[in-house]
């Protein structure tokens, strides 16, 4: 493509050009650069910062003494990390299998229905899916607490002991993150199953399957990239969630994310709190990786 | 006809109140005349009047409002320009990009503010409106990028050959084609972006300042200091902001639905 | 005759591919001129590079004797209708139509008349206020004409214009083009499959393959005196056989194969290096006979009817000739041929010798 006079265009113009030397209109390629400038400040910087943050000391008061040690690192080894980053591990697999197994009949439903419910049921997931998430969590503290909607129900129904316990428990935890994650795993499903035809269910009818077989050797393989979407949006945030275990969990139910927060905001000790985050991300990138990047595109899409 | 199995609607109808237990909940004892806890005492609005007769609360509604505007206009300003252009790109450069882009997207929220806070601190900027705007630009841009590139794919990049051929330059193209051809998805990116950032705690709870107190953090900060029925007041108030939110884009989308999803052939 | 569209050995590569393989090609002003070819033969990307749409890697392309190599689309004098029209979703016919010259900054009574008269050219008024996909296919086929013309360009470019119609339709879109083209005397360039749409819309048109060009002609050449068997079989129904040619007096010779009777054919224009030849006739130009009054002008081969194939107005007659030999024979149906040609009949194909159109064959076979 020839661009006649391209030497002879201002300054600014002529760089922007020579870095991305694109046939497209100049704003295009300002924004472009932009773009990749505001990434690269406030994404790359931050976490290239905290790197080596992670690999210094810490200085009496919660400062920062920039003497170089991997001490943060070995800390991660000890028992009590490890015990918190099993069971975050644990709560994260729980709920995407939870969510998944709560999630694909309503997603079928939405996505073999006809065109007018279908419309009602979507918009009927996306409200919550739109709704403040700490407003969602902290519904569950009015319905868990000891004089929560559930205690209440139970008292009126003659319950005469002390109330259950229900909030700062494991129990309202795993709740908590089953219900923040659900429409991350039910929208992508929904898209997965839309795209099966129709047909291809009733040719696996007609072969002689029963419903069950259908389903387990047609309709569920088919909607591979929907589940691998849904895992990665359901695992990856409850793994590093941090609003459900400290409103839901109090001090009883630690995870990762509220380890780090309490690292950053409570201990004040920076490096060992970094060293945490870049635990917690090796672990998603490893984990990405293995789900494979081209699903992950596919459930950000 | 007995297309789903019962099993299947049985569940689905379970999980749908599972969904719409909390928020039910939320907006009725918003209405309950008790001090505390859930037992019914009538009908009462003084929870709303209270909340609008506080000035920390209006406050913070402003201060939301400034951030997700802002937040959103960057953007908006910047994505749309970037989804266009990394069409054009091509080969290694595309798939590095995709990986920079889903980055943000994909790693917890706790971490991004975290990284953004230390960041901030150590080149000495103070916390406040700027921090935030720029912190949920982290995700907000990305966000915008990746539903325009979307709908860019499904657009027949015969259109713009049509309109090069009928001697519109480079810059008419976009303009007259691209742009109003992407408006149903820069619309739906807006209103997005504009959510999430109203919506955003865990960033903002790391980047905020005094003084740039957001209508999340004020919720936080009323969870923690003791519960009044104010808070569900506010939050049955932010329940009804998200089901306007979807009504308004379903309703775009049903408006602009003519054109946006069928394809000439 | 005015030269309007000249491409000067053009090359374009895809990739690996080679889409346009020096291509050289003079279409003259006022032409109504196809490109005739199988898919992937290159002819679209032929039409994109005169479009502007695609740049040549290799020749010299020019209009109206202006090369216009490095010359963008929209500096381009000339207007494409794309395969699946590319009508704007979001405009109406009337902003569709009106596009072209809006991008030319022409003043807006200008646009409204100009428009105005194109709708009515391709009846399409009071239509202005619809957006297309509220429209028909034959509707949306003629907007996008509407777009190209109105621009007034020297070369209109149609890519597989009516591709996309159904076979009615189709038919009367014919005569509509060709309507079109005489009105307004412009240059037509039309990329096509169609074989039948090729020669009865075309003043000229050339046979493409793999990239280059195989020949150029009016219909009536290309069908009549085709340059090879390519040609041959992507124009028309075709038969042929391979065989030795062996003396023969003046302008006939004699040709021989093995398990034919000897049988009259043309003598070649040029002079052929190789004695192997293959003889081309057409269908409709055989006749079944009964082979008692054989003229001298005449051949005439016995064979075996082996298959009848009736599509109404016709009868394709399959008669084998010799292990390898089948030749189709067209003719016009009737009730009595039908039932002559039982299948197991012996019968007499017959032609004149001036029919056979004769074909080197190089290489070893």
């Amino acid at each position: 493509m020839a661009h006649p006079g391209r030497d002879h265009l201002p300054g600014s113009r002529r760089i922007v050009n020579r870095l991305l030397p694109i046939q497209s209109p100049f704003p295009i390629r300002v924004a472009l650069l932009l773009s990749l400038l505001f990434w690269g400040i406030c994404f790359l910087l931050p976490l290239a910062l905290m790197f080596l943050v992670s690999l210094i000391s810490r200085g009496p008061y919660g400062g920062l003494e920039w003497t170089w040690t991997g001490e943060n690192y070995v800390r991660l080894a000890d028992p009590l990390v490890i015990g918190i980053f099993l069971k975050s591990f644990l709560y994260a697999s729980g709920t995407t299998i939870v969510c998944a197994l709560l999630g694909f009949p309503l997603a079928y439903c939405i996505a073999r229905s006809s065109r007018a419910w279908q419309q009602w049921l979507l918009v009927l997931v996306m409200i919550p899916f739109w709704t403040n998430f700490l407003v969602r969590t902290y519904a569950w503290v009015l319905i868990f607490r000891a004089d929560g909607v559930i205690n209440g129900f139970v008292k009126f129904l003659g319950w005469t002991g002390d109330p259950i316990p229900l909030l700062f428990t494991d129990f309202s935890v795993f709740v908590g993150l089953v219900y923040g994650y659900l429409p991350f795993m039910v929208l992508p499903l929904v898209a997965a199953l839309e795209r099966i035809s129709i047909h291809l269910e009733e040719a696996a009818r007609d072969l002689c399957a029963t419903r069950f077989r259908m389903f387990w050797h047609v309709v569920i393989p088919l909607s591979k990239p929907g589940w691998v979407a849904g895992a990665v949006l359901v695992f990856i945030p409850s793994l590093g969630a941090f609003i459900t275990p400290y409103l839901l969990g109090g001090g009883q139910s630690l995870m990762i994310g509220t380890l780090i927060q309490q690292e950053f905001l409570v201990a004040r000790d920076w490096p060992f709190g970094a060293a945490l985050s870049f635990g917690l991300m090796g672990t998603i990138l490893v984990l990405w990786g293995w789900l494979g990047r081209k699903s992950t595109e596919q459930a950000a899409g | 006809m007995t297309r789903f199995p019962t099993m299947f609607i049985l569940n689905s109808v379970a999980v749908l109140c599972f969904l719409y237990l909390p928020v039910a909940v939320l907006i009725v004892l918003s209405f309950n005349d008790s001090q505390m806890g859930v037992t019914w005492q009538g009908f009462s609005l003084r929870w709303y009047d209270k909340l609008f007769h506080n000035p920390a609360f209006l406050d913070a509604m402003i201060n939301s409002l400034i951030i997700a505007l802002a937040s959103t206009g960057m953007s908006l300003l910047l994505g749309v320009g970037t989804a266009i252009g990394m069409e054009r790109l091509r080969g290694r450069a595309v798939s590095f990009i995709n990986m920079g882009l889903v980055l943000p997207l994909v790693i917890p929220e706790i971490l991004l503010g975290v990284a953004l806070l230390m960041m901030f601190v150590l080149i000495r900027m103070p916390l406040g409106f700027l921090t935030i705007m720029l912190g949920h630009g982290v995700f907000s841009l990305p966000l915008t990028i990746v539903i325009i590139r979307a709908r860019l794919r499904k657009l027949d990049p015969t259109w713009e050959d049509a309109a090069r051929d009928l001697g519109a330059d480079s810059w008419r193209v976009l303009t007259h084609v691209t742009l109003p051809l992407l408006k149903p998805a820069i619309v739906g990116a807006a209103l997005l972006a504009f959510t999430v950032s109203l919506d955003d705690f865990v960033v903002t709870f790391f980047v905020a300042g005094p003084g740039s107190t957001t209508l999340p953090l004020k919720v936080f900060s009323m969870i923690k200091t003791g519960m009044t029925p104010e808070i569900n007041a506010l939050s049955a108030l932010l329940v009804l902001v998200s089901i306007l939110g979807v009504g308004c884009s379903w309703c775009y989308q049903q408006r602009v639905g003519r054109y946006a999803e069928k394809r000439l052939l | 005759m005015e030269l309007c569209v000249r491409l000067d050995r053009v090359s374009k590569r895809h990739g690996t591919t080679t889409a346009v393989n020096q291509v050289s090609l003079e279409i003259q002003r006022g032409e109504f001129f196809s490109l005739l070819g199988p898919s992937g033969s290159g002819k679209t990307t032929l039409l994109r590079l005169i479009a502007g749409l695609d740049f040549p890697d290799q020749g010299h392309i020019y209009i109206q004797n202006t090369l216009v190599n490095a010359q963008p689309p929209d500096q381009r004098p000339v207007n494409l209708v794309f395969q699946h029209y590319a009508l704007f979703p979001h405009l109406s016919v009337y902003d569709n139509v009106a596009f072209g010259l809006k991008m030319r900054r022409q003043s807006s009574k200008k646009i409204q008349s100009a428009v105005g008269k194109m709708l009515e050219l391709v009846r399409l008024q009071g239509k202005e206020r619809r957006f297309p996909n509220d429209l028909s296919g034959g509707e949306q086929q003629r907007v996008a004409l509407a777009r190209a013309l109105v621009n007034e360009p020297v070369v209109v470019l149609l890519d597989e214009p009516l591709a996309a119609l159904d076979q009615q339709l189709r038919q009367s879109m014919h005569g509509e083009l060709k309507r079109l083209q005489q009105e307004l005397h412009s240059t037509f360039i039309c990329v096509t499959h169609q074989q039948d749409e090729a020669l009865m819309l075309s003043d000229r048109l050339a046979v493409m393959s793999a990239g280059t060009v195989l020949q150029v002609g009016t219909p009536q050449e290309l069908y009549h005196t085709p340059h090879s068997t390519t040609v041959a079989d992507f124009i028309g129904l075709s038969n042929t056989v391979t065989g030795v040619i062996a003396g023969g007096e003046g302008e006939i010779c004699w040709m021989r194969k093995e398990g034919l009777p000897p049988f009259k054919v043309p003598r070649p224009v040029h002079p052929i290096s190789s004695e192997r030849v293959t003889v081309m006739i057409r269908p409709e130009q055989l006749a079944i006979g009964c082979g008692s009054s054989t003229s001298v002008s005449e051949n005439s081969i016995p064979g075996i009817v082996e298959k009848t194939v009736f599509n109404g107005n016709e009868i394709f007659c399959h008669v084998r000739l010799s292990t390898d030999v089948l030749w189709v024979v067209r003719m016009p149906s009737s009730t009595f041929r039908t039932q002559l040609l039982a299948i197991g009949q012996p019968v007499q194909v017959e032609w004149l010798i001036q029919d056979g159109i004769i074909f080197p064959v190089h290489g070893v076979s």
